[in-house]
């Protein structure tokens, strides 16, 4: 039987592009299936973990989906801001606590997130280097945001303008790296977190600038009326928050009118999470809501797809069979004459046949260990695929 | 063939374990850590946890804690707290330069934030959109009116008994003491003018009917010329015999005044730690200090 | 030796029948088989090396009835004991040199790509003048490459009969003789019976005998 798949082998070798292109059809038809409810699945648990995660969410009143998406896994989808005041409505209610989020923008397509050191508790986030945020302006990266940005401790960031030709849009603020996260093999992994108080002055909300009584700002002073000085736009601002210009730095307006996108409530206890859920039901302008229900109505669509396609990829598995058959039967009849001379030299009709089954089962096998092993890189990375897709 | 090794081995390596749990920067300790951001503050939480809490306050004591910063490892300290007790107000403008576990920080003036005493510390200024606004804040020794300092208590209390138990009743009583003492003497001065070496006296003022302007005396050094000739000029218009320092200042700086007819009395504002004793023995004796100078 | 007696055969698909009353080869001999094209000597080669089964007569070939042999028996015997040379060499272009020379082996049951017969190939082709070939496929040689290939096959199993099918019937001038004395010094060497067919006249006084297909009173109507 050995001599029967050597010869075989020795047939596949020689027809090559033949070989490679049927075991590459058989290959898609046995991983296509099975990559795809992989991925879903990956994506789906994963999602799921992260929703499950994370009890409630408060947001402007618009799209759920949007919202959690950005929130929990911080896509590009902007929910509309509220006000930090929200924050100071839920802690006083003594039922939650409030972790707030301003995630609006980025650094090279990064997502800077803006919040507080209670949220890297919430997520048992650790430091793996470097530290935690101490000081304004400061920034820990996610594992992977750091490995995509190539910074590391002691590197810098830069806060992507919004409109390069917005010349009063809002300017990039160059912040020091002074922790990497150890990975969580969640989307933390890939953004970049601030202070809140950071995100607001990479909005503007927040600057700093020359002391204006001081002579160095002198230039900048339109008018000086006793206590009321107005200056124009040649007025430096700050661009990186240091220990020489922190104490410039500023808010202008109230703390409980600057913007957020989002509210992580942490409910104190079960029925702490039912109260306040009844508190916000018919809020008008905010929408407070369990992120597992709108991922499973994600999730629910993305299922419905996948059958869909499940059965398309059916059919093709179907049409494509019939082919790869139909090739090896041709070929079988095209190789009469290598029967003939085989039958000739001795070999029986059962090693004739075994030799036309061994390409085949040849041809499987391999396209079998092929699918498993995108199977299994499918594992590794077809999730974050997905995501990447979905958000 | 090689391809297929290398695959082999980035499965192996790719079989990930999820990550291990491991202490976050919020495991609770078996004692609780308590920051305060002032003396004040410090002392009501000593009195109300006594030893089921550790409760620290890291500034040091020659400097005014309201413009201390703290380190990075200190300030890393605060981060790590179960509880940081704030006292609003702006007090402790490194607050706003730093990262801190909003859900882990009790601010004791949240009860009476309409109460507090604006300063303007510098101009109103405009360069933008936003209009005029200045960077100035509050007046922040809310502690010195003692119906003040008992709201904090109460809020204090509030915030510790989520995880230690407290009992304010004791601690209420003595501040309750102090007030209608500074109540009594406020209504002894009946509106006389008094000065205040330093601007630190706005609650104190404010709360018991004193009516005080403030210098930026400081009780080491002898005023300047300037300083003087600043008395001088509002000596016509508030005919004071009394001005409340927050330490003892030099003996020419008192004998100065005294030809000017105006008696020293040490206040102490007691935002860090008295020279002797502690909050509760230096409120006693500022109290005393007052009555003192009304009677004799 | 080979001995056939009163051997009928036809195509079932066919109105061609062969009937064969006597033939006889001694045991080491060396024959030439000629005849018109068509009158049944590819059909006799078969039937002799128990590819086609007569309906009636005998076969034996290097002392087995073939006839009475089974299928497997036969193709056992086609192995080890016949050594077949084909016209158009019947060379398998996916395997190389060596692989077709071993290929008998490959597709018996029972056989096995020892080191002898490693060994007995590599010899087998430095005889042929092949050995330098033998890890390219049959499209990189020559006409009368191939057919040595063909040869060392054939010879590969030591056997006692070797039947050869128009073997220099496509090659040039220069080859047939030098395929042909290849044949005749294995046969006279090892002592084997070589019955060849061929339509060439110039290679005839090479052999010890020529049969006409004629002559043997054998009648094929066709």
């Amino acid at each position: 039987m050995s001599g029967v798949f050597y010869l075989a082998w020795q047939y596949l070798r020689w027809h090559r592009w033949k070989a490679s292109i049927l075991v590459a059809a058989v290959t898609l038809v046995l991983y296509l299936p099975l990559g795809l409810q992989l991925v879903v699945e990956q994506t789906a648990r994963d999602m799921n973990a992260r929703a499950d995660a994370t009890p409630l969410l408060l947001g402007g009143r618009g799209s759920p989906l949007e919202l959690v998406l950005n929130a929990l896994y911080f896509s590009d989808q902007q929910p509309p801001v509220f006000d930090y005041g929200v924050v100071d409505e839920l802690r006083n209610s003594a039922l939650v606590d409030p972790i707030p989020l301003y995630s609006r923008y980025h650094s090279q397509q990064i997502p800077i997130v803006g919040t507080t050191l209670d949220y890297f508790a919430f997520r048992n986030l650790q430091i793996a280097q470097g530290r935690q945020l101490a000081m304004l302006g400061e920034a820990v990266l996610g594992i992977s945001a750091a490995q995509s940005l190539g910074v590391g401790v002691g590197d810098y960031v830069v806060s992507s303008p919004e409109s390069v030709f917005d010349i009063a849009g809002v300017y990039p603020l160059r912040m020091p790296v002074v922790g990497v996260l150890a990975a969580s093999y969640s989307p933390d992994d890939g953004a970049i977190f601030v202070d809140l108080k950071t995100a607001w002055i990479i909005e503007g909300i927040g600057h700093g600038h020359q002391e204006l009584t001081s002579p160095a700002a002198a230039g900048a002073v339109l008018k000086s009326e006793g206590d009321r000085i107005v200056a124009n736009a040649s007025l430096v601002q700050y661009n990186e928050i240091t220990a020489d210009n922190i104490d410039s730095f500023h808010f202008h307006g109230k703390n409980a009118d600057l913007p957020l996108t989002a509210i992580l409530p942490v409910p104190r206890s079960d029925k702490a999470r039912v109260l306040i859920q009844g508190r916000y039901q018919a809020h008008d302008s905010l929408q407070l809501l369990q992120p597992r229900a709108v991922i499973k109505q994600l999730l629910d669509t993305v299922f419905a797809v996948q059958r869909y396609v499940l059965v398309a990829m059916g059919l093709v598995a179907v049409a494509t069979t019939a082919v790869v058959l139909l090739v090896f039967l041709l070929s079988w009849r095209a190789r009469r004459p290598e029967q003939d001379t085989l039958h000739r030299l001795g070999g029986s009709k059962a090693a004739i046949l075994s030799l036309m089954l061994a390409e085949v089962v040849m041809v499987l096998a391999t396209a079998a260990v092929l699918a498993a092993l995108l199977v299994a890189l499918t594992e590794l990375f077809g999730g974050p695929l997905l995501k990447a897709v979905l958000l | 063939m090689r391809v297929v090794i290398y695959l082999v081995i980035v499965l192996l390596a790719g079989c990930g374990e999820a990550p291990n749990e491991s202490n976050t920067a919020n495991d609770k300790s078996q004692t609780a850590k308590i920051y305060t951001v002032n003396y004040p503050l410090f002392w009501a939480t000593q009195q109300l946890v006594a030893d089921s809490a550790e409760v620290y306050f890291p500034a040091p004591a020659d400097v005014d804690p309201a413009f201390w910063v703290p380190d990075l490892e200190t300030l890393a300290a605060y981060q790590q707290a179960d509880l940081i007790v704030l006292n609003g107000a702006s007090y402790a403008r490194w607050l706003s330069r730093v990262s801190l576990p909003n859900n882990r920080l009790l601010n004791t003036a949240a009860d009476f934030s309409d109460q507090l005493i604006p300063m303007e510390t510098e101009p109103l200024h405009s360069h933008g959109p936003q209009g005029d606004h200045s960077h100035g804040e509050q007046a922040f020794t809310v502690w010195l009116d003692l119906s003040l300092y008992a709201q904090q208590v109460s809020v204090l209390e509030q915030g510790l008994s989520r995880s230690v138990e407290v009992d304010a009743a004791a601690l209420q009583a003595r501040i309750q003491a102090w007030d209608a003492a500074l109540i009594r003497l406020g209504q002894q001065m009946d509106g006389a003018p008094v000065f205040y070496s330093h601007p630190v006296y706005q609650y104190l003022d404010r709360a018991y009917g004193f009516d005080g302007l403030a210098l930026h005396w400081e009780p080491g050094d002898y005023p300047s010329p300037q300083d003087w000739q600043q008395l001088v000029e509002m000596l016509p218009q508030h005919r004071g015999h009394l001005m409340l320092w927050e330490d003892e200042p030099l003996p020419e700086t008192r004998a100065r005044l005294a030809t000017m007819g105006i008696e020293i009395a040490v206040f102490q504002p007691l935002g860090n730690r008295p020279a002797k004793g502690d909050f509760g023995s230096a409120m006693d004796a500022n109290i005393e200090t007052l009555r003192h100078y009304l009677e004799y | 030796m080979i001995a056939l007696r009163d051997l009928e055969f036809r195509y079932e698909q066919s109105s061609f029948a062969l009937q064969l009353p006597q033939m006889q080869l001694e045991s080491k001999e060396h024959v030439a088989l000629i005849g018109p094209s068509g009158c049944g000597k590819t059909t006799l080669l078969n039937l002799l090396a128990g590819i086609l089964l007569p309906h009636a007569g005998s076969v034996e070939v290097a002392g087995e009835s073939v006839a009475a042999l089974s299928d497997s028996q036969r193709r056992d015997f086609r192995i080890r004991k016949l050594g077949l040379v084909f016209q158009n060499f019947e060379l398998l272009d996916y395997l190389s040199v060596r692989d077709n020379i071993l290929l008998p082996l490959r597709i018996g049951s029972g056989l096995s790509v020892s080191p002898a017969l490693q060994q007995r190939t590599e010899e087998l082709a430095q005889r042929l003048g092949i050995a330098d070939k033998l890890d390219r496929h049959p499209a990189q040689l020559s006409q009368g490459e191939r057919q040595r290939v063909a040869v060392s096959r054939a010879l590969l199993l030591q056997p006692t009969v070797i039947l050869a099918d128009e073997p220099t019937g496509n090659l040039d001038p220069a080859n047939k003789f030098v395929v042909l004395d290849l044949l005749l010094d294995y046969a006279r060497e090892e002592g084997a019976t070589l019955l060849t067919v061929t339509h060439d006249h110039d290679l005839l006084d090479r052999f010890d005998r020529v049969l006409e297909f004629n002559a043997l009173n054998a009648w094929s109507p066709g």
